[in-house]
């Protein structure tokens, strides 16, 4: 209970913080990345819940992310649909994706399965790229609105890191919800063996497909936002590397908490951001930082941060 | 925990079962019948077949032929999650915890059927989902305290040492709520000690109603706490009955004497 309050405390104290970033940081372009790191949080939040917690790495995400930006920011610029109902509708549709990737989810494990959530991500960016009378192409989205939620108008980067950070909280919150109860504890007892939760009357086949549902959502949303808030989208901005960005995120951070997607979202995207220079090399400094996650620390910096918490609480009830 | 004492004279019945393995008969034409209430011992050499069965009960493996039935109705093959609905579990061999889970967190997943998902619940931070959590946890509590193990239950089930997560694997099994309980090879790895515990908790489940089929190579499990006791060898069941008829029978000395006949003759 005590370090229960404390964590309250600790969340409160964080939230006061980030809530008065902007006041703090006045430059525009800081604030950008900032709003961008928040975006792809929201994505990994919900990776984690697939690939940390239920074990079904996906390095398919940028397409789930593609069709949540596309599907509202299309729905806006051709049907005049505002943004939140666009969001609803970017997260039914990536979940529905979601849902068909689930098919083939179920009889593959695991390389077979990374392959397939390649695939995924590879046919809809060649979807983007080529069905050129909806999608624009290659050239891509002109002109996506501003978000106008209830009369409220976002358009500057503060206005939209309090709207991530909205998002974010409400994503974060559902993420942790799910993790701690029954559906979190059947999601990791299917990543920990399949057959013995099968075994015990888990409806494994279900799970998994729930589990697709809810990170596609994630990724859907994220989506959304991720399109008014950049104005403009192309096919260039799902690639094969933006998921392997995102599955580096998550694996970074600790892809077996909920905090651990923020910590390694923030931590990279600040890295990206510090080795602007570097750009083109950004796959392989990732992948080095992957490596040393995997041999050093496993549960990623997540990890790190909160090993002697749960060192301290190990020794109290041993 | 107590199940109903069952009217039939048999829970479940193994019906001509045979399973291939490309050109090996790891089972050939297998039947025999479970009574309820009962202990029934499955022994037999390496490889004879015995996890075979289990798996194809389990609907892990399906049969080549034969079918098994439970409660008089044919298990369907193929679809081990439904198994805990028709009121069986199982433990395995080669122990298969959920390894980074805590030791309750591993026996609550054996309750799942038993407890509600209420999702909105679960999203709201609802009272449905505290309570379901509060009665899945007790009931977990119950299986562990059953096992003694009521004081690891905040420990990662991995840490615990391979006798005591054999006895995790039996609460997980309870927490299920099963008719039948399929025991592969329980008392493996176990010291003397572990291993009287467990030959005491067999006889209390036995005496609350519950039927147990046990798989064991050691024979002091088995003969002395089985009420009946097949015997198979390279995939048929060469003899059935209680201890003492089972012991004598020649093609059993003969089955165990590749292992040396000293093996029985210890029992
Ligand atoms: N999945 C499988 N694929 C191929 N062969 C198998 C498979 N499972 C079991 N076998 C073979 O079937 C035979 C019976 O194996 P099984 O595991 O049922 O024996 P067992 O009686 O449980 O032996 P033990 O006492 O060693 O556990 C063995 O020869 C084994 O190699
Ligand atoms: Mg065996």
């Amino acid at each position: 209970m005590k370090s229960e309050k404390k964590h309250l405390i600790y969340l409160a104290a964080g939230l006061l913080a980030a809530a008065s970033l902007p006041f703090v940081i006045t430059n525009v372009y800081y604030l950008h990345v900032i709003n961008l790191a928040g975006i792809y949080c929201l994505v990994t939040v919900g990776l984690n819940l697939l690939s940390g917690y239920t074990g079904q790495v996906s390095m398919g995400h940028a397409g789930f992310f593609a069709i949540g930006t596309y599907v509202s920011a299309l729905s806006a610029l051709d049907l005049g649909v505002p943004w939140l109902p666009g969001t609803i509708l970017a997260v039914l549709s990536a979940s529905l994706c979601g849902f068909v990737i689930a098919v083939p989810a179920m009889k593959l494990a695991g390389s077979y399965l990374v392959l397939a959530t390649v695939g995924f991500g590879e046919i809809v960016r060649l979807v983007l790229v080529n069905w050129t009378p909806v999608t624009k192409g290659a050239a891509g989205l002109v002109g996506i609105p501003l978000p106008n939620i209830f009369g409220i108008r976002i358009t500057s980067e503060g206005e939209f890191f309090y709207l991530i950070l909205v998002m974010l909280i409400l994503g974060a919150g559902i993420a942790r919800r799910l993790a701690d109860s029954k559906i979190g504890r059947t999601f990791i007892a299917i990543r920990e063996d399949e057959l013995a939760s099968r075994a015990m009357g888990v409806p494994v086949d279900r799970y998994k497909t729930a589990a697709f549902m809810i990170s596609a959502a994630f990724a859907g949303a994220a989506g959304s936002i991720y399109g008014a808030f950049s104005g403009v989208t192309s096919p260039d901005n799902f690639t094969f590397d933006d998921s392997v960005a995102f599955l580096c995120m998550s694996v970074v951070g600790g892809s077996r908490t909920v905090g651990g997607a923020v910590v390694g979202t923030v931590a990279l995207v600040s890295l990206t951001e510090l080795l602007r220079a570097f750009q083109a090399y950004r796959l392989i400094v990732y992948g080095l930082i992957l490596i040393i996650t995997v041999i050093y620390m496993p549960q990623g910096l997540a990890g790190l941060m909160f090993k002697k918490h749960t060192r301290e609480e190990s020794e109290a009830d041993s | 925990m107590t199940p109903a004492p069952d009217a039939l004279d048999c829970i479940m019945e193994i019906r001509g079962i045979s399973r291939a393995f490309g050109g090996l008969m790891a089972l050939d034409d297998v039947s025999f019948k479970i009574k309820p209430g009962t202990v029934h011992g499955i022994i037999g050499p390496n490889g004879a077949g015995k996890t075979t069965l289990f798996n194809v009960i389990t609907g892990m493996i399906p049969p080549s032929r034969g079918e098994v039935l439970m409660e008089g109705r044919p298990i369907p093959s193929v679809r081990p999650e439904i198994l805990t609905s028709l009121g069986i579990a199982r433990t395995f061999q080669n122990i298969r915890l959920f390894k980074e889970q805590t030791v309750l967190d591993n026996v609550m997943i054996g309750q799942h059927i038993h407890t509600p998902t209420p999702i909105l619940s679960i999203l709201l931070g609802g009272r449905r989902a505290a309570q379901g959590e509060a009665a899945a946890r007790d009931e977990a509590m119950r299986a562990l305290r059953f096992v003694d193990l009521g004081d690891k239950a905040s420990k990662t089930v991995s840490s615990l040492p391979y006798g005591q997560q054999r006895l995790v694997e039996l609460a997980r099994a309870l927490a299920a709520k099963p008719k039948v309980i399929l025991l592969d090879e329980p008392a493996a790895g176990m010291n003397p000690t572990e291993k009287a515990h467990l030959i005491k908790l067999l006889s209390i489940l036995k005496e609350d109603g519950y039927t147990i089929a046990l798989i064991d190579h050691d024979m002091k499990v088995v003969m002395g706490n089985c009420d009946v006791i097949t015997v198979l060898d390279h995939g048929k069941k060469i003899a059935e009955g209680t201890s003492e008829s089972v012991h004598s029978h020649p093609d059993v000395v003969a089955a165990y004497l590749g292992k040396g006949r000293a093996e029985v003759a210890d029992a």
